[in-house]
């Protein structure tokens, strides 16, 4: 069997309210093995809620998420993580006030046993990181904060990372470094689902995209269908 | 050795102690002033056993210990992860529900109090080899995985979930082991005091441990082994007119310390600094 066709991850008519406000209306969407999937949409449209579903942060209403045949539907995160997704947070999520390496360390809280070689491997990919590991993570740029939120995600071993809004933040030239290390993880055999604002570079990337408004999908197709897609081009490329 | 350097170590050791309960559950955010109510009930279990059934202080030690955790162990199953603010409410409700009921309960001395705990031997002795293991224990938790789950949680509960830690479980195992460290020291007191008054149960102890810990320092596990001899000790040493307004000081300085240097006295940097100096020594 071709693994690069095998769906990864399945997320079959998802519902997920916060209250009184449902925030997913029957969202459906799959990611293949060794793919870049790219969720875009406006502010609210439920990009960071489908992530934060599918990692059982927040408790879909209705609706079935399947890992690697598995069904994961609600399974709290802490299970998720041990069985290969990771999510990297909007705003990075680094611990300002814990040292690089401890922040490093809090990715492989499931998998401390191969932590070292995991430290080699990150570090390799992030060498500043390394020089930096006994630095306070608070004192790290904006690029350098993503670098360690992404290499944290590597530290747990996934198969799939999910990126929300990388970019947000950032220098132009720090956004196409960030881009040019997802594009590497990929090559390398990480599945990622990205959700990102900066949606002509997030389709240059990816493989497929999937479009979402007020917590529907509205559109999907590959990254060049929907690169050229008229409405797209208007409603997000200013064509 | 004299009297009052007696109970000024024995007392000091039983502060440590009750701060260090405190002091894990916070780890997490939780304010878990149920381990006041742990160390009353396995503290009155330990005096009665002593006095009624002529149980050695070791069995009682142990069984107080146990006692604490299975009753923190219990409670925390509904609040192992809840909102600090209902953590600190419940804590507040089971310590007037125990002491009440120890108020009512004619066996163990009522609003009396209850005497005649039996004097025993090595009691400072086995009380600080208790704050030798407790200690031990605490740095290698801090220092773990575990330990640094916990100050993810400290600082953003939900981004630690979705890092795959377990907020409710070890905030259950926290809990639970601060229970037991209360229920140990509940027993500890009972013997050293050799009596026991329900009074001493409630606000009186949350406000003397509570200011020991965010003044001491409450990111390490070191605040309160300074904090506690500091000040336990401090008012021993004042004229009486002064001392007896002892709580208003600690909370004088509670505030002070709470605005001048949040994070208490021994912080992680300062406890870090003085790491790389033994080291280099």
């Amino acid at each position: 069997m071709n693994r690069q066709n095998e769906t990864i991850l399945k997320v079959d008519d998802v519902y997920l309210s916060y209250g009184h406000v449902e925030a997913l209306k029957g969202v459906s969407l799959e990611v293949k093995r060794g793919e870049i999937v790219v969720l875009v949409g406006a502010n609210g449209a439920g990009k960071t809620s489908i992530m934060e579903s599918i990692l059982g942060v927040y408790q879909s209403r209705k609706g079935t998420v399947t890992f690697k045949d598995k069904n994961v539907t609600n399974l709290s995160a802490d299970k998720i993580v041990r069985k290969g997704i990771y999510l990297v947070p909007e705003g990075r999520g680094v611990f300002a006030s814990m040292t690089v390496i401890d922040n490093l360390l809090l990715g492989a809280h499931h998998n401390l046993k191969n932590a070292k070689a995991k430290l080699t491997y990150v570090y390799d990919l992030f060498p500043i990181l390394s020089e930096r590991r006994n630095q306070i993570a608070g004192t790290l740029s904006g690029g350098e904060r993503q670098m360690l939120a992404i290499a944290r995600a590597l530290m747990s071993n996934p198969e799939m990372i999910m990126v929300d809004e990388p970019s947000i933040g950032l220098a132009p030239k720090i956004v196409s470094d960030i881009f040019k290390i997802l594009k590497e993880l990929n090559k390398e055999g990480y599945s990622i689902l990205l959700s990102e604002q900066n949606v002509y570079k997030a389709l240059k990337l990816s493989h497929r995209g999937y479009v979402l408004e007020t917590g529907k999908v509205v559109l999907t197709g590959t990254s060049e269908e929907l690169l050229i897609n008229p409405e797209i081009r208007k409603a997000y490329l200013g064509a | 050795m004299s009297l009052p350097l007696y109970y000024f170590l024995a007392i000091t050791a039983v502060y440590i102690l009750m701060t260090w309960a405190l002091y894990l559950p916070y780890r997490v955010a939780h304010l878990h002033f149920i381990v006041v109510a742990n160390m009353a009930i396995s503290g009155y279990f330990g005096g009665y056993a002593a006095i009624n059934w002529n149980w050695p202080f070791l069995l009682i030690l142990a069984v107080g210990l146990i006692l604490g955790a299975v009753v923190a162990f219990i409670v925390s199953i509904a609040i192992g992860d809840a909102p600090t603010f209902a953590v600190v409410i419940v804590g507040f409700t089971f310590i007037y529900i125990t002491k009440t009921v120890i108020e009512n309960w004619e066996a163990l001395g009522s609003t009396m109090g209850m005497f005649g705990i039996p004097m025993v031997n090595h009691v400072l002795l086995v009380a600080y080899l208790f704050v030798l293991v407790t200690g031990f224990f605490i740095y290698r938790f801090d220092n773990s995985r575990l330990g640094r789950a916990a100050s993810a949680i400290f600082v953003n509960r939900e981004l630690a979930t979705s890092f795959g830690v377990n907020t409710k479980h070890l905030g259950m195992f926290l809990q639970t082991w601060a229970g037991a460290i209360g229920g140990a020291t509940g027993v500890l007191y009972a013997f050293i005091m050799n009596s026991l008054f329900p009074d001493f149960f409630t606000f009186h102890i949350i406000g003397i441990t509570m200011t020991m810990l965010f003044l001491g320092g409450y990111t390490t596990m070191w605040g309160p082994l300074l904090a506690a001899p500091v000040l336990w000790g401090l008012p021993l040493l004042l004229p009486q007119e002064v001392a007896s307004w002892k709580m208003i000081i600690y909370g004088v300085l509670l505030i002070v310390i709470l605005l001048v240097r949040p994070e208490g006295a021994i912080t992680r940097q300062v406890a870090a600094r003085v790491r790389s100096i033994v080291l280099r020594r």
